[in-house]
């Protein structure tokens, strides 16, 4: 393991985390607010830590894959416990694990908080959850390596590690340039919201933040009863861009490059669209006898279909009172989440399709021993090797699914509760049922349940692979056994 | 003509024995000692032992003032530096053989921007040539003429047809169609009005498209469309043949016992099942029912193989069996003997389709039938000549040549003694290999001496 180099990147992490803390400073200042010291502190701390190993590490230039994987992991654990810092200061957490709970719910885009009232929070300390999701929507590392000079090859392991999707597509030669565009798309989109819903009504503030917690998919709310409160018209312009966040976003830069023509003939695109739209049409019907109207029926159905399948996790009504069937669907869309190379969680449409496919040919096969199938995905043949680790992301998915479930349910959670917190934690929603649901919140999980869902939170953000190789023993046993 | 043919591989080498029987003054090139000998001692024409790609063994060649140039040798690329330097230096036409799908999908390109007037891809030409007889279920071989107003069918007659024993002028087919030669005991035979057909004649049939199908009915057995198809050996041909015949919406199964290649072929086709496994194994065969097919295609590079499981298949009921033959000498016998409907020739096919480029000028195109053993000519009459417009019984035509139809105007024809050959003018003439040359002068050299 190098861990001078890995050392080196992440005390330039801080150093870049210390100042996307200035932005919060500037609210707190514009405000007036009393959060100001405690910001100001955090970024001193993160600061002097950055630097104090910055300084005793050594600069490298290369950077393996497994160390890759470390250091994303790592920068993305101390981004929530520097990230936490703020809330801890300003004591609006009970303790300095709920707020390590709340900023990591923020940086992997999930939007469970333990906040029972978010109102009285103080401006600053809002934009700051809004700002930590919308750095972790598109990849805090991505952004990272993107704005730092001379990377060269330590870049592409890190984005590996970050973005492991099913199918990573570079979309320019160099990563660099990749991250750049994804980040420029990512950009462009945030600032075309926020027009849009200060047009519809929203105080520049609170569009800023819904704006965030859209595009990232994460679901931190302004108000306490989310964006139940807004207008229909703001409703459906976030309705619209969560589900525009939810696709994969070098589309978006094919369709800059080539014109709209290609983009729907994209296999995982056309699931996507026909699974939101199968799902609202179906929860539409399902809650029409407790609605008065069509509109307003539908109105909820796909915003709250599009909140969960895109893991955002906004509500505009407490779907906890509808049907046992409305409720079953949400929990799947859970799982199936967004495209991949999108800023949702989740399984991911395009790993679906894989294991749709895989499991086609299987059925074939038994027809025709011998024949030979080919899985493909817009006309390009999936190598066996990404089918076969999609199939082992899946059952590591659901093993982890089933036993953090039961971790839930020893806590004293009954069965839809336990099994909605770790899929909404799992899957980055947020939201779930019951005790964890739209009107309630993570406030009174026990300190270790909560330990748990952070856990989750970061496997589900990072697909699993990155975090969970580190619990091999042989990760840790090569560096032993070769010196 | 001035001709160089660089390889003479079994391409080159029938390439250049049919030009220079044709009395063309033909050059090889050839890198290997051996085989240029082989090429001194059997043809008469010039040899060069050499790199035909290198510019100074093309001048000793005499590139400069030659009229063609055809580069037949095995490498894809010597092939296509041969014709550009060839095209630099002053040859007026060039003519690559390109294997390479890569190379073949920028034709474009190739001729319009480095010079290559023809590039001519072996497997592809062949996997079209099969595709058009699977087409048309009786037919052993499909032509067409003239933008395919007029088909050139070749069928067996079958035993139950009202037609055998009859003379041809009492036989009873729509206007349009004529029998124009009969394939008997390995011959062919031009036939006259008192000609008979007899039980297990094969026939040419030449007339309109449109009245074809109903010509069939009364020769041959009558057949559904081909809808079943299996391939074995999944090569190039193999390749190209499943996705034509995707395209006209078969079942197709696929053998090939390379896994890496069945991994390749499955990731390029969309409809075809393909099928990893020994194909001479008999229970892979008919597990995958061998026998129900409409039609059995073995295109592995072994020509026993090819030859055993269609024989094979065609024991387990598969209606009509393909086989691609390396050795066309065999072709005959195989195809009269074992039963054999089609045999196919990459070579034959290739020189074919390098021959109809290379009879520019007054023809159009020309067709090998039979394993050479017959030709159909299409011919534009461009200027006026003696013969035209004097009824076609009066002209004094070569011997065992036939005027199959002429197209007039957009409209077929197909011509009986009292009609005449006008200027413009579309001719298919069909004819004995030996003839050719005749049929060439007298419709070329007469019109020359009217200028």
């Amino acid at each position: 393991m190098n861990w001078n180099g890995i050392g080196n990147l992440l005390g330039r992490f801080l150093i870049f985390m210390a100042a996307t803390m200035a932005l919060p400073v500037a609210v707190a200042i514009y405000f007036d607010e009393w959060a100001l010291r405690s910001f100001l502190i955090s970024a001193f701390i993160t600061f002097f830590v950055g630097i104090l190993i910055y300084k005793t590490t050594k600069k490298i230039s290369i950077l393996t894959f497994k160390d890759g994987c470390t250091l994303v992991t790592l920068g993305w654990v101390s981004a929530s416990v520097f990230g936490a810092l703020p809330f801890h200061f300003a004591g609006v957490t009970p303790s300095y694990i709920d707020a390590i709970f709340e900023t990591m719910s923020g940086f992997t885009t999930t939007g469970a908080s333990i906040f029972k009232d978010v109102e009285i929070l103080p401006n600053s300390l809002l934009f700051w959850r809004a700002l930590t999701q919308w750095l972790g929507g598109m990849g805090i590392i991505v952004l990272f390596i993107t704005l730092l000079p001379n990377v060269g090859s330590v870049a592409m392991n890190l984005f590996k590690a970050e973005v492991p999707g099913p199918s990573t597509e570079k979309v320019k030669p160099r990563i660099q340039g990749t991250g750049q565009i994804l980040w420029l798309i990512y950009f462009f989109l945030t600032i075309i919201q926020i027009i849009l819903l200060m047009i519809f009504g929203m105080p520049f503030l609170e569009a800023v933040n819904h704006t965030f917690a859209t595009l990232a998919t994460g679901g931190f709310g302004f108000k306490n009863d989310s964006v139940a409160g807004y207008n229909v018209y703001i409703q459906y312009t976030i309705t619209l861009f969560m589900i525009i966040s939810g696709v994969n976003f070098s589309l978006y830069y094919f369709v800059l490059k080539n014109g709209i023509k290609n983009l729907f003939k994209d296999a995982e695109l056309k699931l996507y669209l026909a699974i939101i739209g199968l799902a609202t049409g179906i929860v539409t019907l399902n809650i029409l006898p407790l609605r008065q109207s069509l509109e307003e029926s539908f109105r909820q159905a796909i915003f709250q279909v599009g909140s969960v399948i895109t893991t955002t996790g906004f509500t505009t009504v407490n779907y906890d009172v509808w049907p046992v069937l409305a409720k079953f669907l949400l929990l799947l869309l859970m799982f199936i989440g967004g495209c991949a190379g999108s800023t949702a969680g989740g399984m991911k449409v395009g790993r679906f399709l894989i294991l749709f496919k895989n499991t086609l040919v299987g059925l074939k096969q038994i027809l025709h021993p011998n024949a030979v199938y080919s899985i493909r995905i817009n006309g390009k043949p999936i190598p066996k090797q990404v089918v076969s680790s999609t199939l082992q992301f899946f059952f590591l998915y659901i093993l982890i699914f089933v036993i953090a479930t039961a971790y839930m349910c020893f806590l004293g959670y009954d069965l839809p509760e336990a099994m909605g917190s770790v899929a909404a934690t799992l899957n980055n929603v947020g939201p779930s049922f019951g005790a964890v649901g739209p009107v309630a919140n993570y406030a009174d999980v026990p300190y270790s349940g909560k330990i748990l869902l952070t856990f989750l939170m970061l496997l589900g953000r990072l697909e699993l692979f990155t975090v969970l190789i580190m619990f091999l023993p042989d990760f840790w046993s090569i560096r032993i056994g070769r010196k | 003509m001035k001709i160089i043919i660089i390889g003479a591989g079994k391409v080159g080498f029938t390439l250049a024995q049919r030009l220079s029987r044709e009395k063309h003054d033909i050059v090889v090139i050839e890198k290997d000692n051996e085989r240029r000998d082989i090429v001194d001692r059997y043809l008469d024409v010039m040899t060069i032992v050499g790199n035909g790609a290198s510019p100074r063994i093309l001048e000793i060649a005499g590139v400069k003032t030659s009229d063609l140039l055809i580069a037949v040798t095995d490498l894809d690329e010597v092939n296509m530096i041969a014709c550009m330097l060839a095209k630099k230096i002053g040859a007026k036409i060039t003519i690559a053989r390109v294997r390479d799908p890569e190379y073949a999908e920028s034709q474009d390109f190739f001729t319009n921007t480095i010079g290559i007037d023809y590039i001519i891809n072996p497997e592809l030409v062949t996997a079209f040539e099969i595709s058009k007889v699977l087409k048309i279920p009786a037919a052993l071989d499909v032509e067409d003429y003239a933008n395919g107003k007029v088909q050139l069918i070749e069928m067996r007659v079958d035993p139950d047809s009202k037609i055998i024993g009859k003379q041809l002028k009492d036989a009873v087919l729509p206007p349009s169609v004529l029998i124009a030669a009969i394939l008997r005991n390995d011959k062919i035979i031009i036939p006259r009005g008192n000609d008979i057909i007899n039980k297990g004649d094969i026939v040419f049939l030449i007339g309109q498209t449109e009245s074809m199908e109903k010509a069939e009915a009364i020769i041959g057995t009558v057949l559904p469309p081909v809808k079943k198809v299996m391939i074995l050996g999944g090569g190039r041909v193999g390749l190209y043949l499943a996705k034509i015949l995707e395209s006209y919406n078969m079942d197709i199964k696929l053998i090939e016992n390379n896994l890496e290649q069945c991994e390749y072929l499955a990731s390029q086709l969309d409809k075809t099942l393909v099928l990893h496994g020994d194909g001479t194994d008999l229970d892979l065969l008919n597990e995958e029912s061998a026998g129900d097919t409409d039609a059995f295609i073995s295109l592995t590079n072994d020509d026993k193989t090819n030859f055993l499981i269609a024989t094979l298949a065609k024991e387990l009921g598969a209606k009509k069996t393909i086989i691609q033959v390396k050795r066309s000498d065999y072709i005959s016998i195989m195809e009269r003997v074992a039963g054999i409907d089609v045999c196919v020739s990459p070579r034959i096919i290739t020189a074919a389709f390098i021959l109809r480029l290379v009879r520019r000028g007054e023809v159009v195109s020309v067709t090998l039938l039979e394993n050479e053993k017959a030709e159909a000519i299409e011919l534009q009459v461009k200027c006026p000549a003696p013969y035209l417009d004097i009824p076609l019984e009066k002209v004094n035509f070569p011997r065992d040549t036939l005027i199959g139809a002429i197209v007039r105007n957009e409209k077929v024809l197909i011509p009986n003694g009292q009609d005449v050959i006008k200027l413009g003018d579309k001719v298919i003439v069909f004819a004995l290999p030996q003839q050719v040359p005749k049929i060439e002068s007298f419709f070329a050299q007469k019109a020359k001496r009217r200028k």
